[in-house]
């Protein structure tokens, strides 16, 4: 409203950044120890946690269709970001008895800012939840104040009712899923401010994916491979001494079963992350492929091995991935299924 | 949106594979093209400021009425204008009595910031006395029937009631000149609000995979769609808001084209709307006689009688 400058003769914004940069970016995951999902996620002085409960079971008296989305449920402290936060969900295609809750707690608020740090926290949460998605939701905002396209709106730029432009991107199929806009604004104009917006977005991506991929080698695979022991039983001690006394028992297949979703979902974020290929020979390929063909063909071999790594429960947990590719590596099972996989793609 | 509503009404399977496969050849099951519009017809009611918008099956009633308030403490010298929206079950059985859904929410904070944010009203010609006294618009959207495509029902609604809204004049009076004084609209003419541009909203539906794009869904398309969304653009061809709350991605160039729909459609909107105001607004003129001359005529008469 004021003619306040927002763009100082020298090219610096009042945080002294230039117009095309962003805030600093700082994310953490696991934060909230009760969530099944947690993430920190801060843009400059905006903070947002955002907490992901679930999957949980969720009866499905109504979900009759070709099509089945989840259903997520979205708490919020502050009504504006409702709507906004549903664009994360829009793009999440789970398996249809899933149920999450997504919560979110803005410390420090700002609009635009707030919404795309939120989304981008949530985005956190439900990959460290391994949700199954089909690719991150990045978000950024951009403005036009003084004649330049800014990026990454502050709060005083933010509340200054100039134009400002929210965009949340899917970065590995390159679309946009969220775009609002306030104010008025020129069309041309406007393609440029959205092109600013949407680069904030990569750059926002490009962050995400390597602070998960940085500690996707050891912390998330454990991760996986922790939090899949623990489902048939309550702790490894009883999975232990069921497993020892019942070999082919019903409920322990179902207990494989539950552990290999487990396994999938996570590597299935982690192969979306960079794409299949460049898992390469990774340990987590071979999972993958495990798990894949687990779910298309229930063999009792299949069944067996994965019994066999159940077992091996306390190796796993301790040793590098070599080993645990050795011990894939050794077993005769079903050798044709891998292959013939891993010569489809 | 929809699916998102545990009591929602859905579609058969079926009839979405209808849908979507008629849509592949560029056929849409109400007979339209991909990027024609339904027909809108604007009824006025008697009394000003209250508009009833039909576009195809859908049907949306806005209303606009004024009061003098006390003005926000951080803007002393502008009115304010507000949104509600009204969504009976009786238009779809989705809608919750009371609660506003998810829908209800959203439609409203779309019509809002089209309005708002791009200053389409002058809230400061609204202002009587700084810091004392300002009219408060109130804009009512009533849902009367959903046959999809409400955000543009309802916003053609809610302009149509401004345009042809009238406030009562007020001067200023008493000892300090500090009183309002309200005059009834048979001593002083009631003033139309001042409207800048008129900001239309134009919804796109988006099609999964095939890259089908659309305008102005009706209800059964929007059961079958994966995303929508929503560009508010005025006649010079300003951007005043956009919306698309997540929901099926676009590639940025699809977006750019549904800029240039909309500015195109909006045009043609504005010319309907400015046509349907002007049309309603001479016949009301014509039958309201409240002009003072006349009754003074009157009673002078009534005095040599």
């Amino acid at each position: 409203m004021s003619k306040t400058e927002y763009v100082s003769p020298e090219g610096l914004r009042l945080d002294g950044r230039r117009p095309m940069e962003m805030r600093q970016l700082r994310a953490e995951i696991g934060t909230v120890a009760k969530a099944n999902g947690s993430a920190v996620f801060e843009m400059g002085n905006t903070k947002v946690i955002a907490a992901v409960y679930g999957p949980r079971e969720f009866s499905c008296w109504f979900v009759v269709d070709d099509e089945c989305n989840s259903v997520f449920q979205v708490q919020n402290r502050s009504q504006q970001l409702n709507d906004q936060a549903l664009a994360v969900n829009g793009d999440i295609t789970c398996h249809p008895p899933d149920h999450g809750g997504v919560h979110f707690d803005s410390s420090n608020a700002s609009f635009s800012g707030t919404r795309s740090a939120c989304i981008n926290a949530a985005t956190l949460a439900l990959a460290d939840a391994g949700i199954p998605m089909r690719d991150i939701v990045t978000s950024c905002s951009a403005g036009y104040l003084n004649s330049t396209p800014l990026l990454d709106l502050n709060y005083i730029e933010d509340s200054a009712g100039g134009p400002d432009v929210t965009v949340g991107i899917l970065p590995k199929l390159d679309k946009v899923t969220l775009l609002q806009m306030e104010a008025k604004l020129p069309v041309d104009i406007f393609e440029n401010v959205m092109g600013l917006a949407v680069e904030g977005c990569k750059a926002v991506a490009n962050y995400i994916k390597e602070m998960l991929w940085k500690d996707e080698d050891d912390a998330l695979l454990k991760q996986a491979l922790a939090l899949s022991m623990n489902i048939p039983g309550s702790d490894s001690s009883v999975g232990d001494a069921e497993m020892s006394e019942a070999t082919n028992d019903q409920e322990l297949a179902m207990g494989m079963s539950c552990y290999l979703f487990v396994v999938l979902t996570y590597l299935e974020f982690l192969c979306h992350m960079d794409g299949l290929h460049n898992c390469g020979s990774h340990v987590g390929l071979k999972f993958y492929y495990l798990a894949k063909s687990y779910q298309s063909s229930i063999t009792k071999e299949l069944n067996m091995l994965a019994l066999q790594m159940f077992m091996l429960n306390g190796s796993i947990d301790q040793s590098e991935e070599s080993d645990v590719s050795k011990v894939l590596g050794d077993q005769s099972f079903m050798p044709s299924i891998i292959s013939s996989e891993l010569t489809q793609m | 949106m929809e699916g998102r509503i545990s009591n929602a009404w859905r579609l058969t399977v079926n009839d979405k594979n209808f849908i979507k496969t008629a849509l592949l050849s560029e056929i849409r099951i109400d007979g339209r093209k991909p990027f024609e519009y339904r027909k809108i017809s604007i009824k006025f009611d008697r009394g000003d400021g209250s508009s009833e918008v039909q576009l195809g099956q859908t049907r949306v009633m806005g209303i606009v009425t004024a009061q003098l308030v006390q003005p926000y403490k951080d803007r002393p010298k502008e009115g304010t204008l507000s949104i509600f929206t009204e969504f009976s079950p009786m238009a779809d059985p989705s809608f919750e009595p009371g609660r506003p859904g998810e829908l209800a929410v959203e439609l409203g904070r779309i019509i809002d910031r089209g309005l708002r944010e791009s200053r389409a009203v002058d809230t400061e010609s609204l202002c009587i006395l700084a810091g004392k006294f300002v009219w408060a618009i109130r804009i009512d959207l009533h849902i009367l029937d959903n046959g999809g495509n409400l955000v543009d029902a309802a916003n053609i609604a809610a302009l149509a009631a401004l345009l042809t809204f009238r406030r009562p004049e007020c001067s200023l009076g008493g000892e300090d000149g500090q009183e309002v004084i309200v005059h009834p609209p048979e001593i002083r003419e009631p003033l139309p609000l001042t409207v800048h541009h008129l900001p239309i909203a134009i919804t796109f539906g988006f099609f999964g995979n095939e890259g089908i794009l659309l305008i102005d869904p009706t209800h059964n398309e929007e059961a079958v769609m994966g995303g929508r969304m929503t560009m508010t653009v005025n006649a010079n061809g300003d951007i005043c808001a956009i919306q698309k709350g997540g929901g099926e991605g676009v590639p940025q160039r699809v977006i750019m084209k549904c800029l240039q729909l909309a500015t195109s459609k909006a045009a043609s909107i504005t010319k309907q709307i400015k046509d349907a105001v002007e049309a309603f607004t001479e016949r009301a003129l014509r039958k309201i006689k409240r002009h003072p001359t006349s009754t003074d005529v009157d009673v002078k008469e009534k005095q040599n009688q």
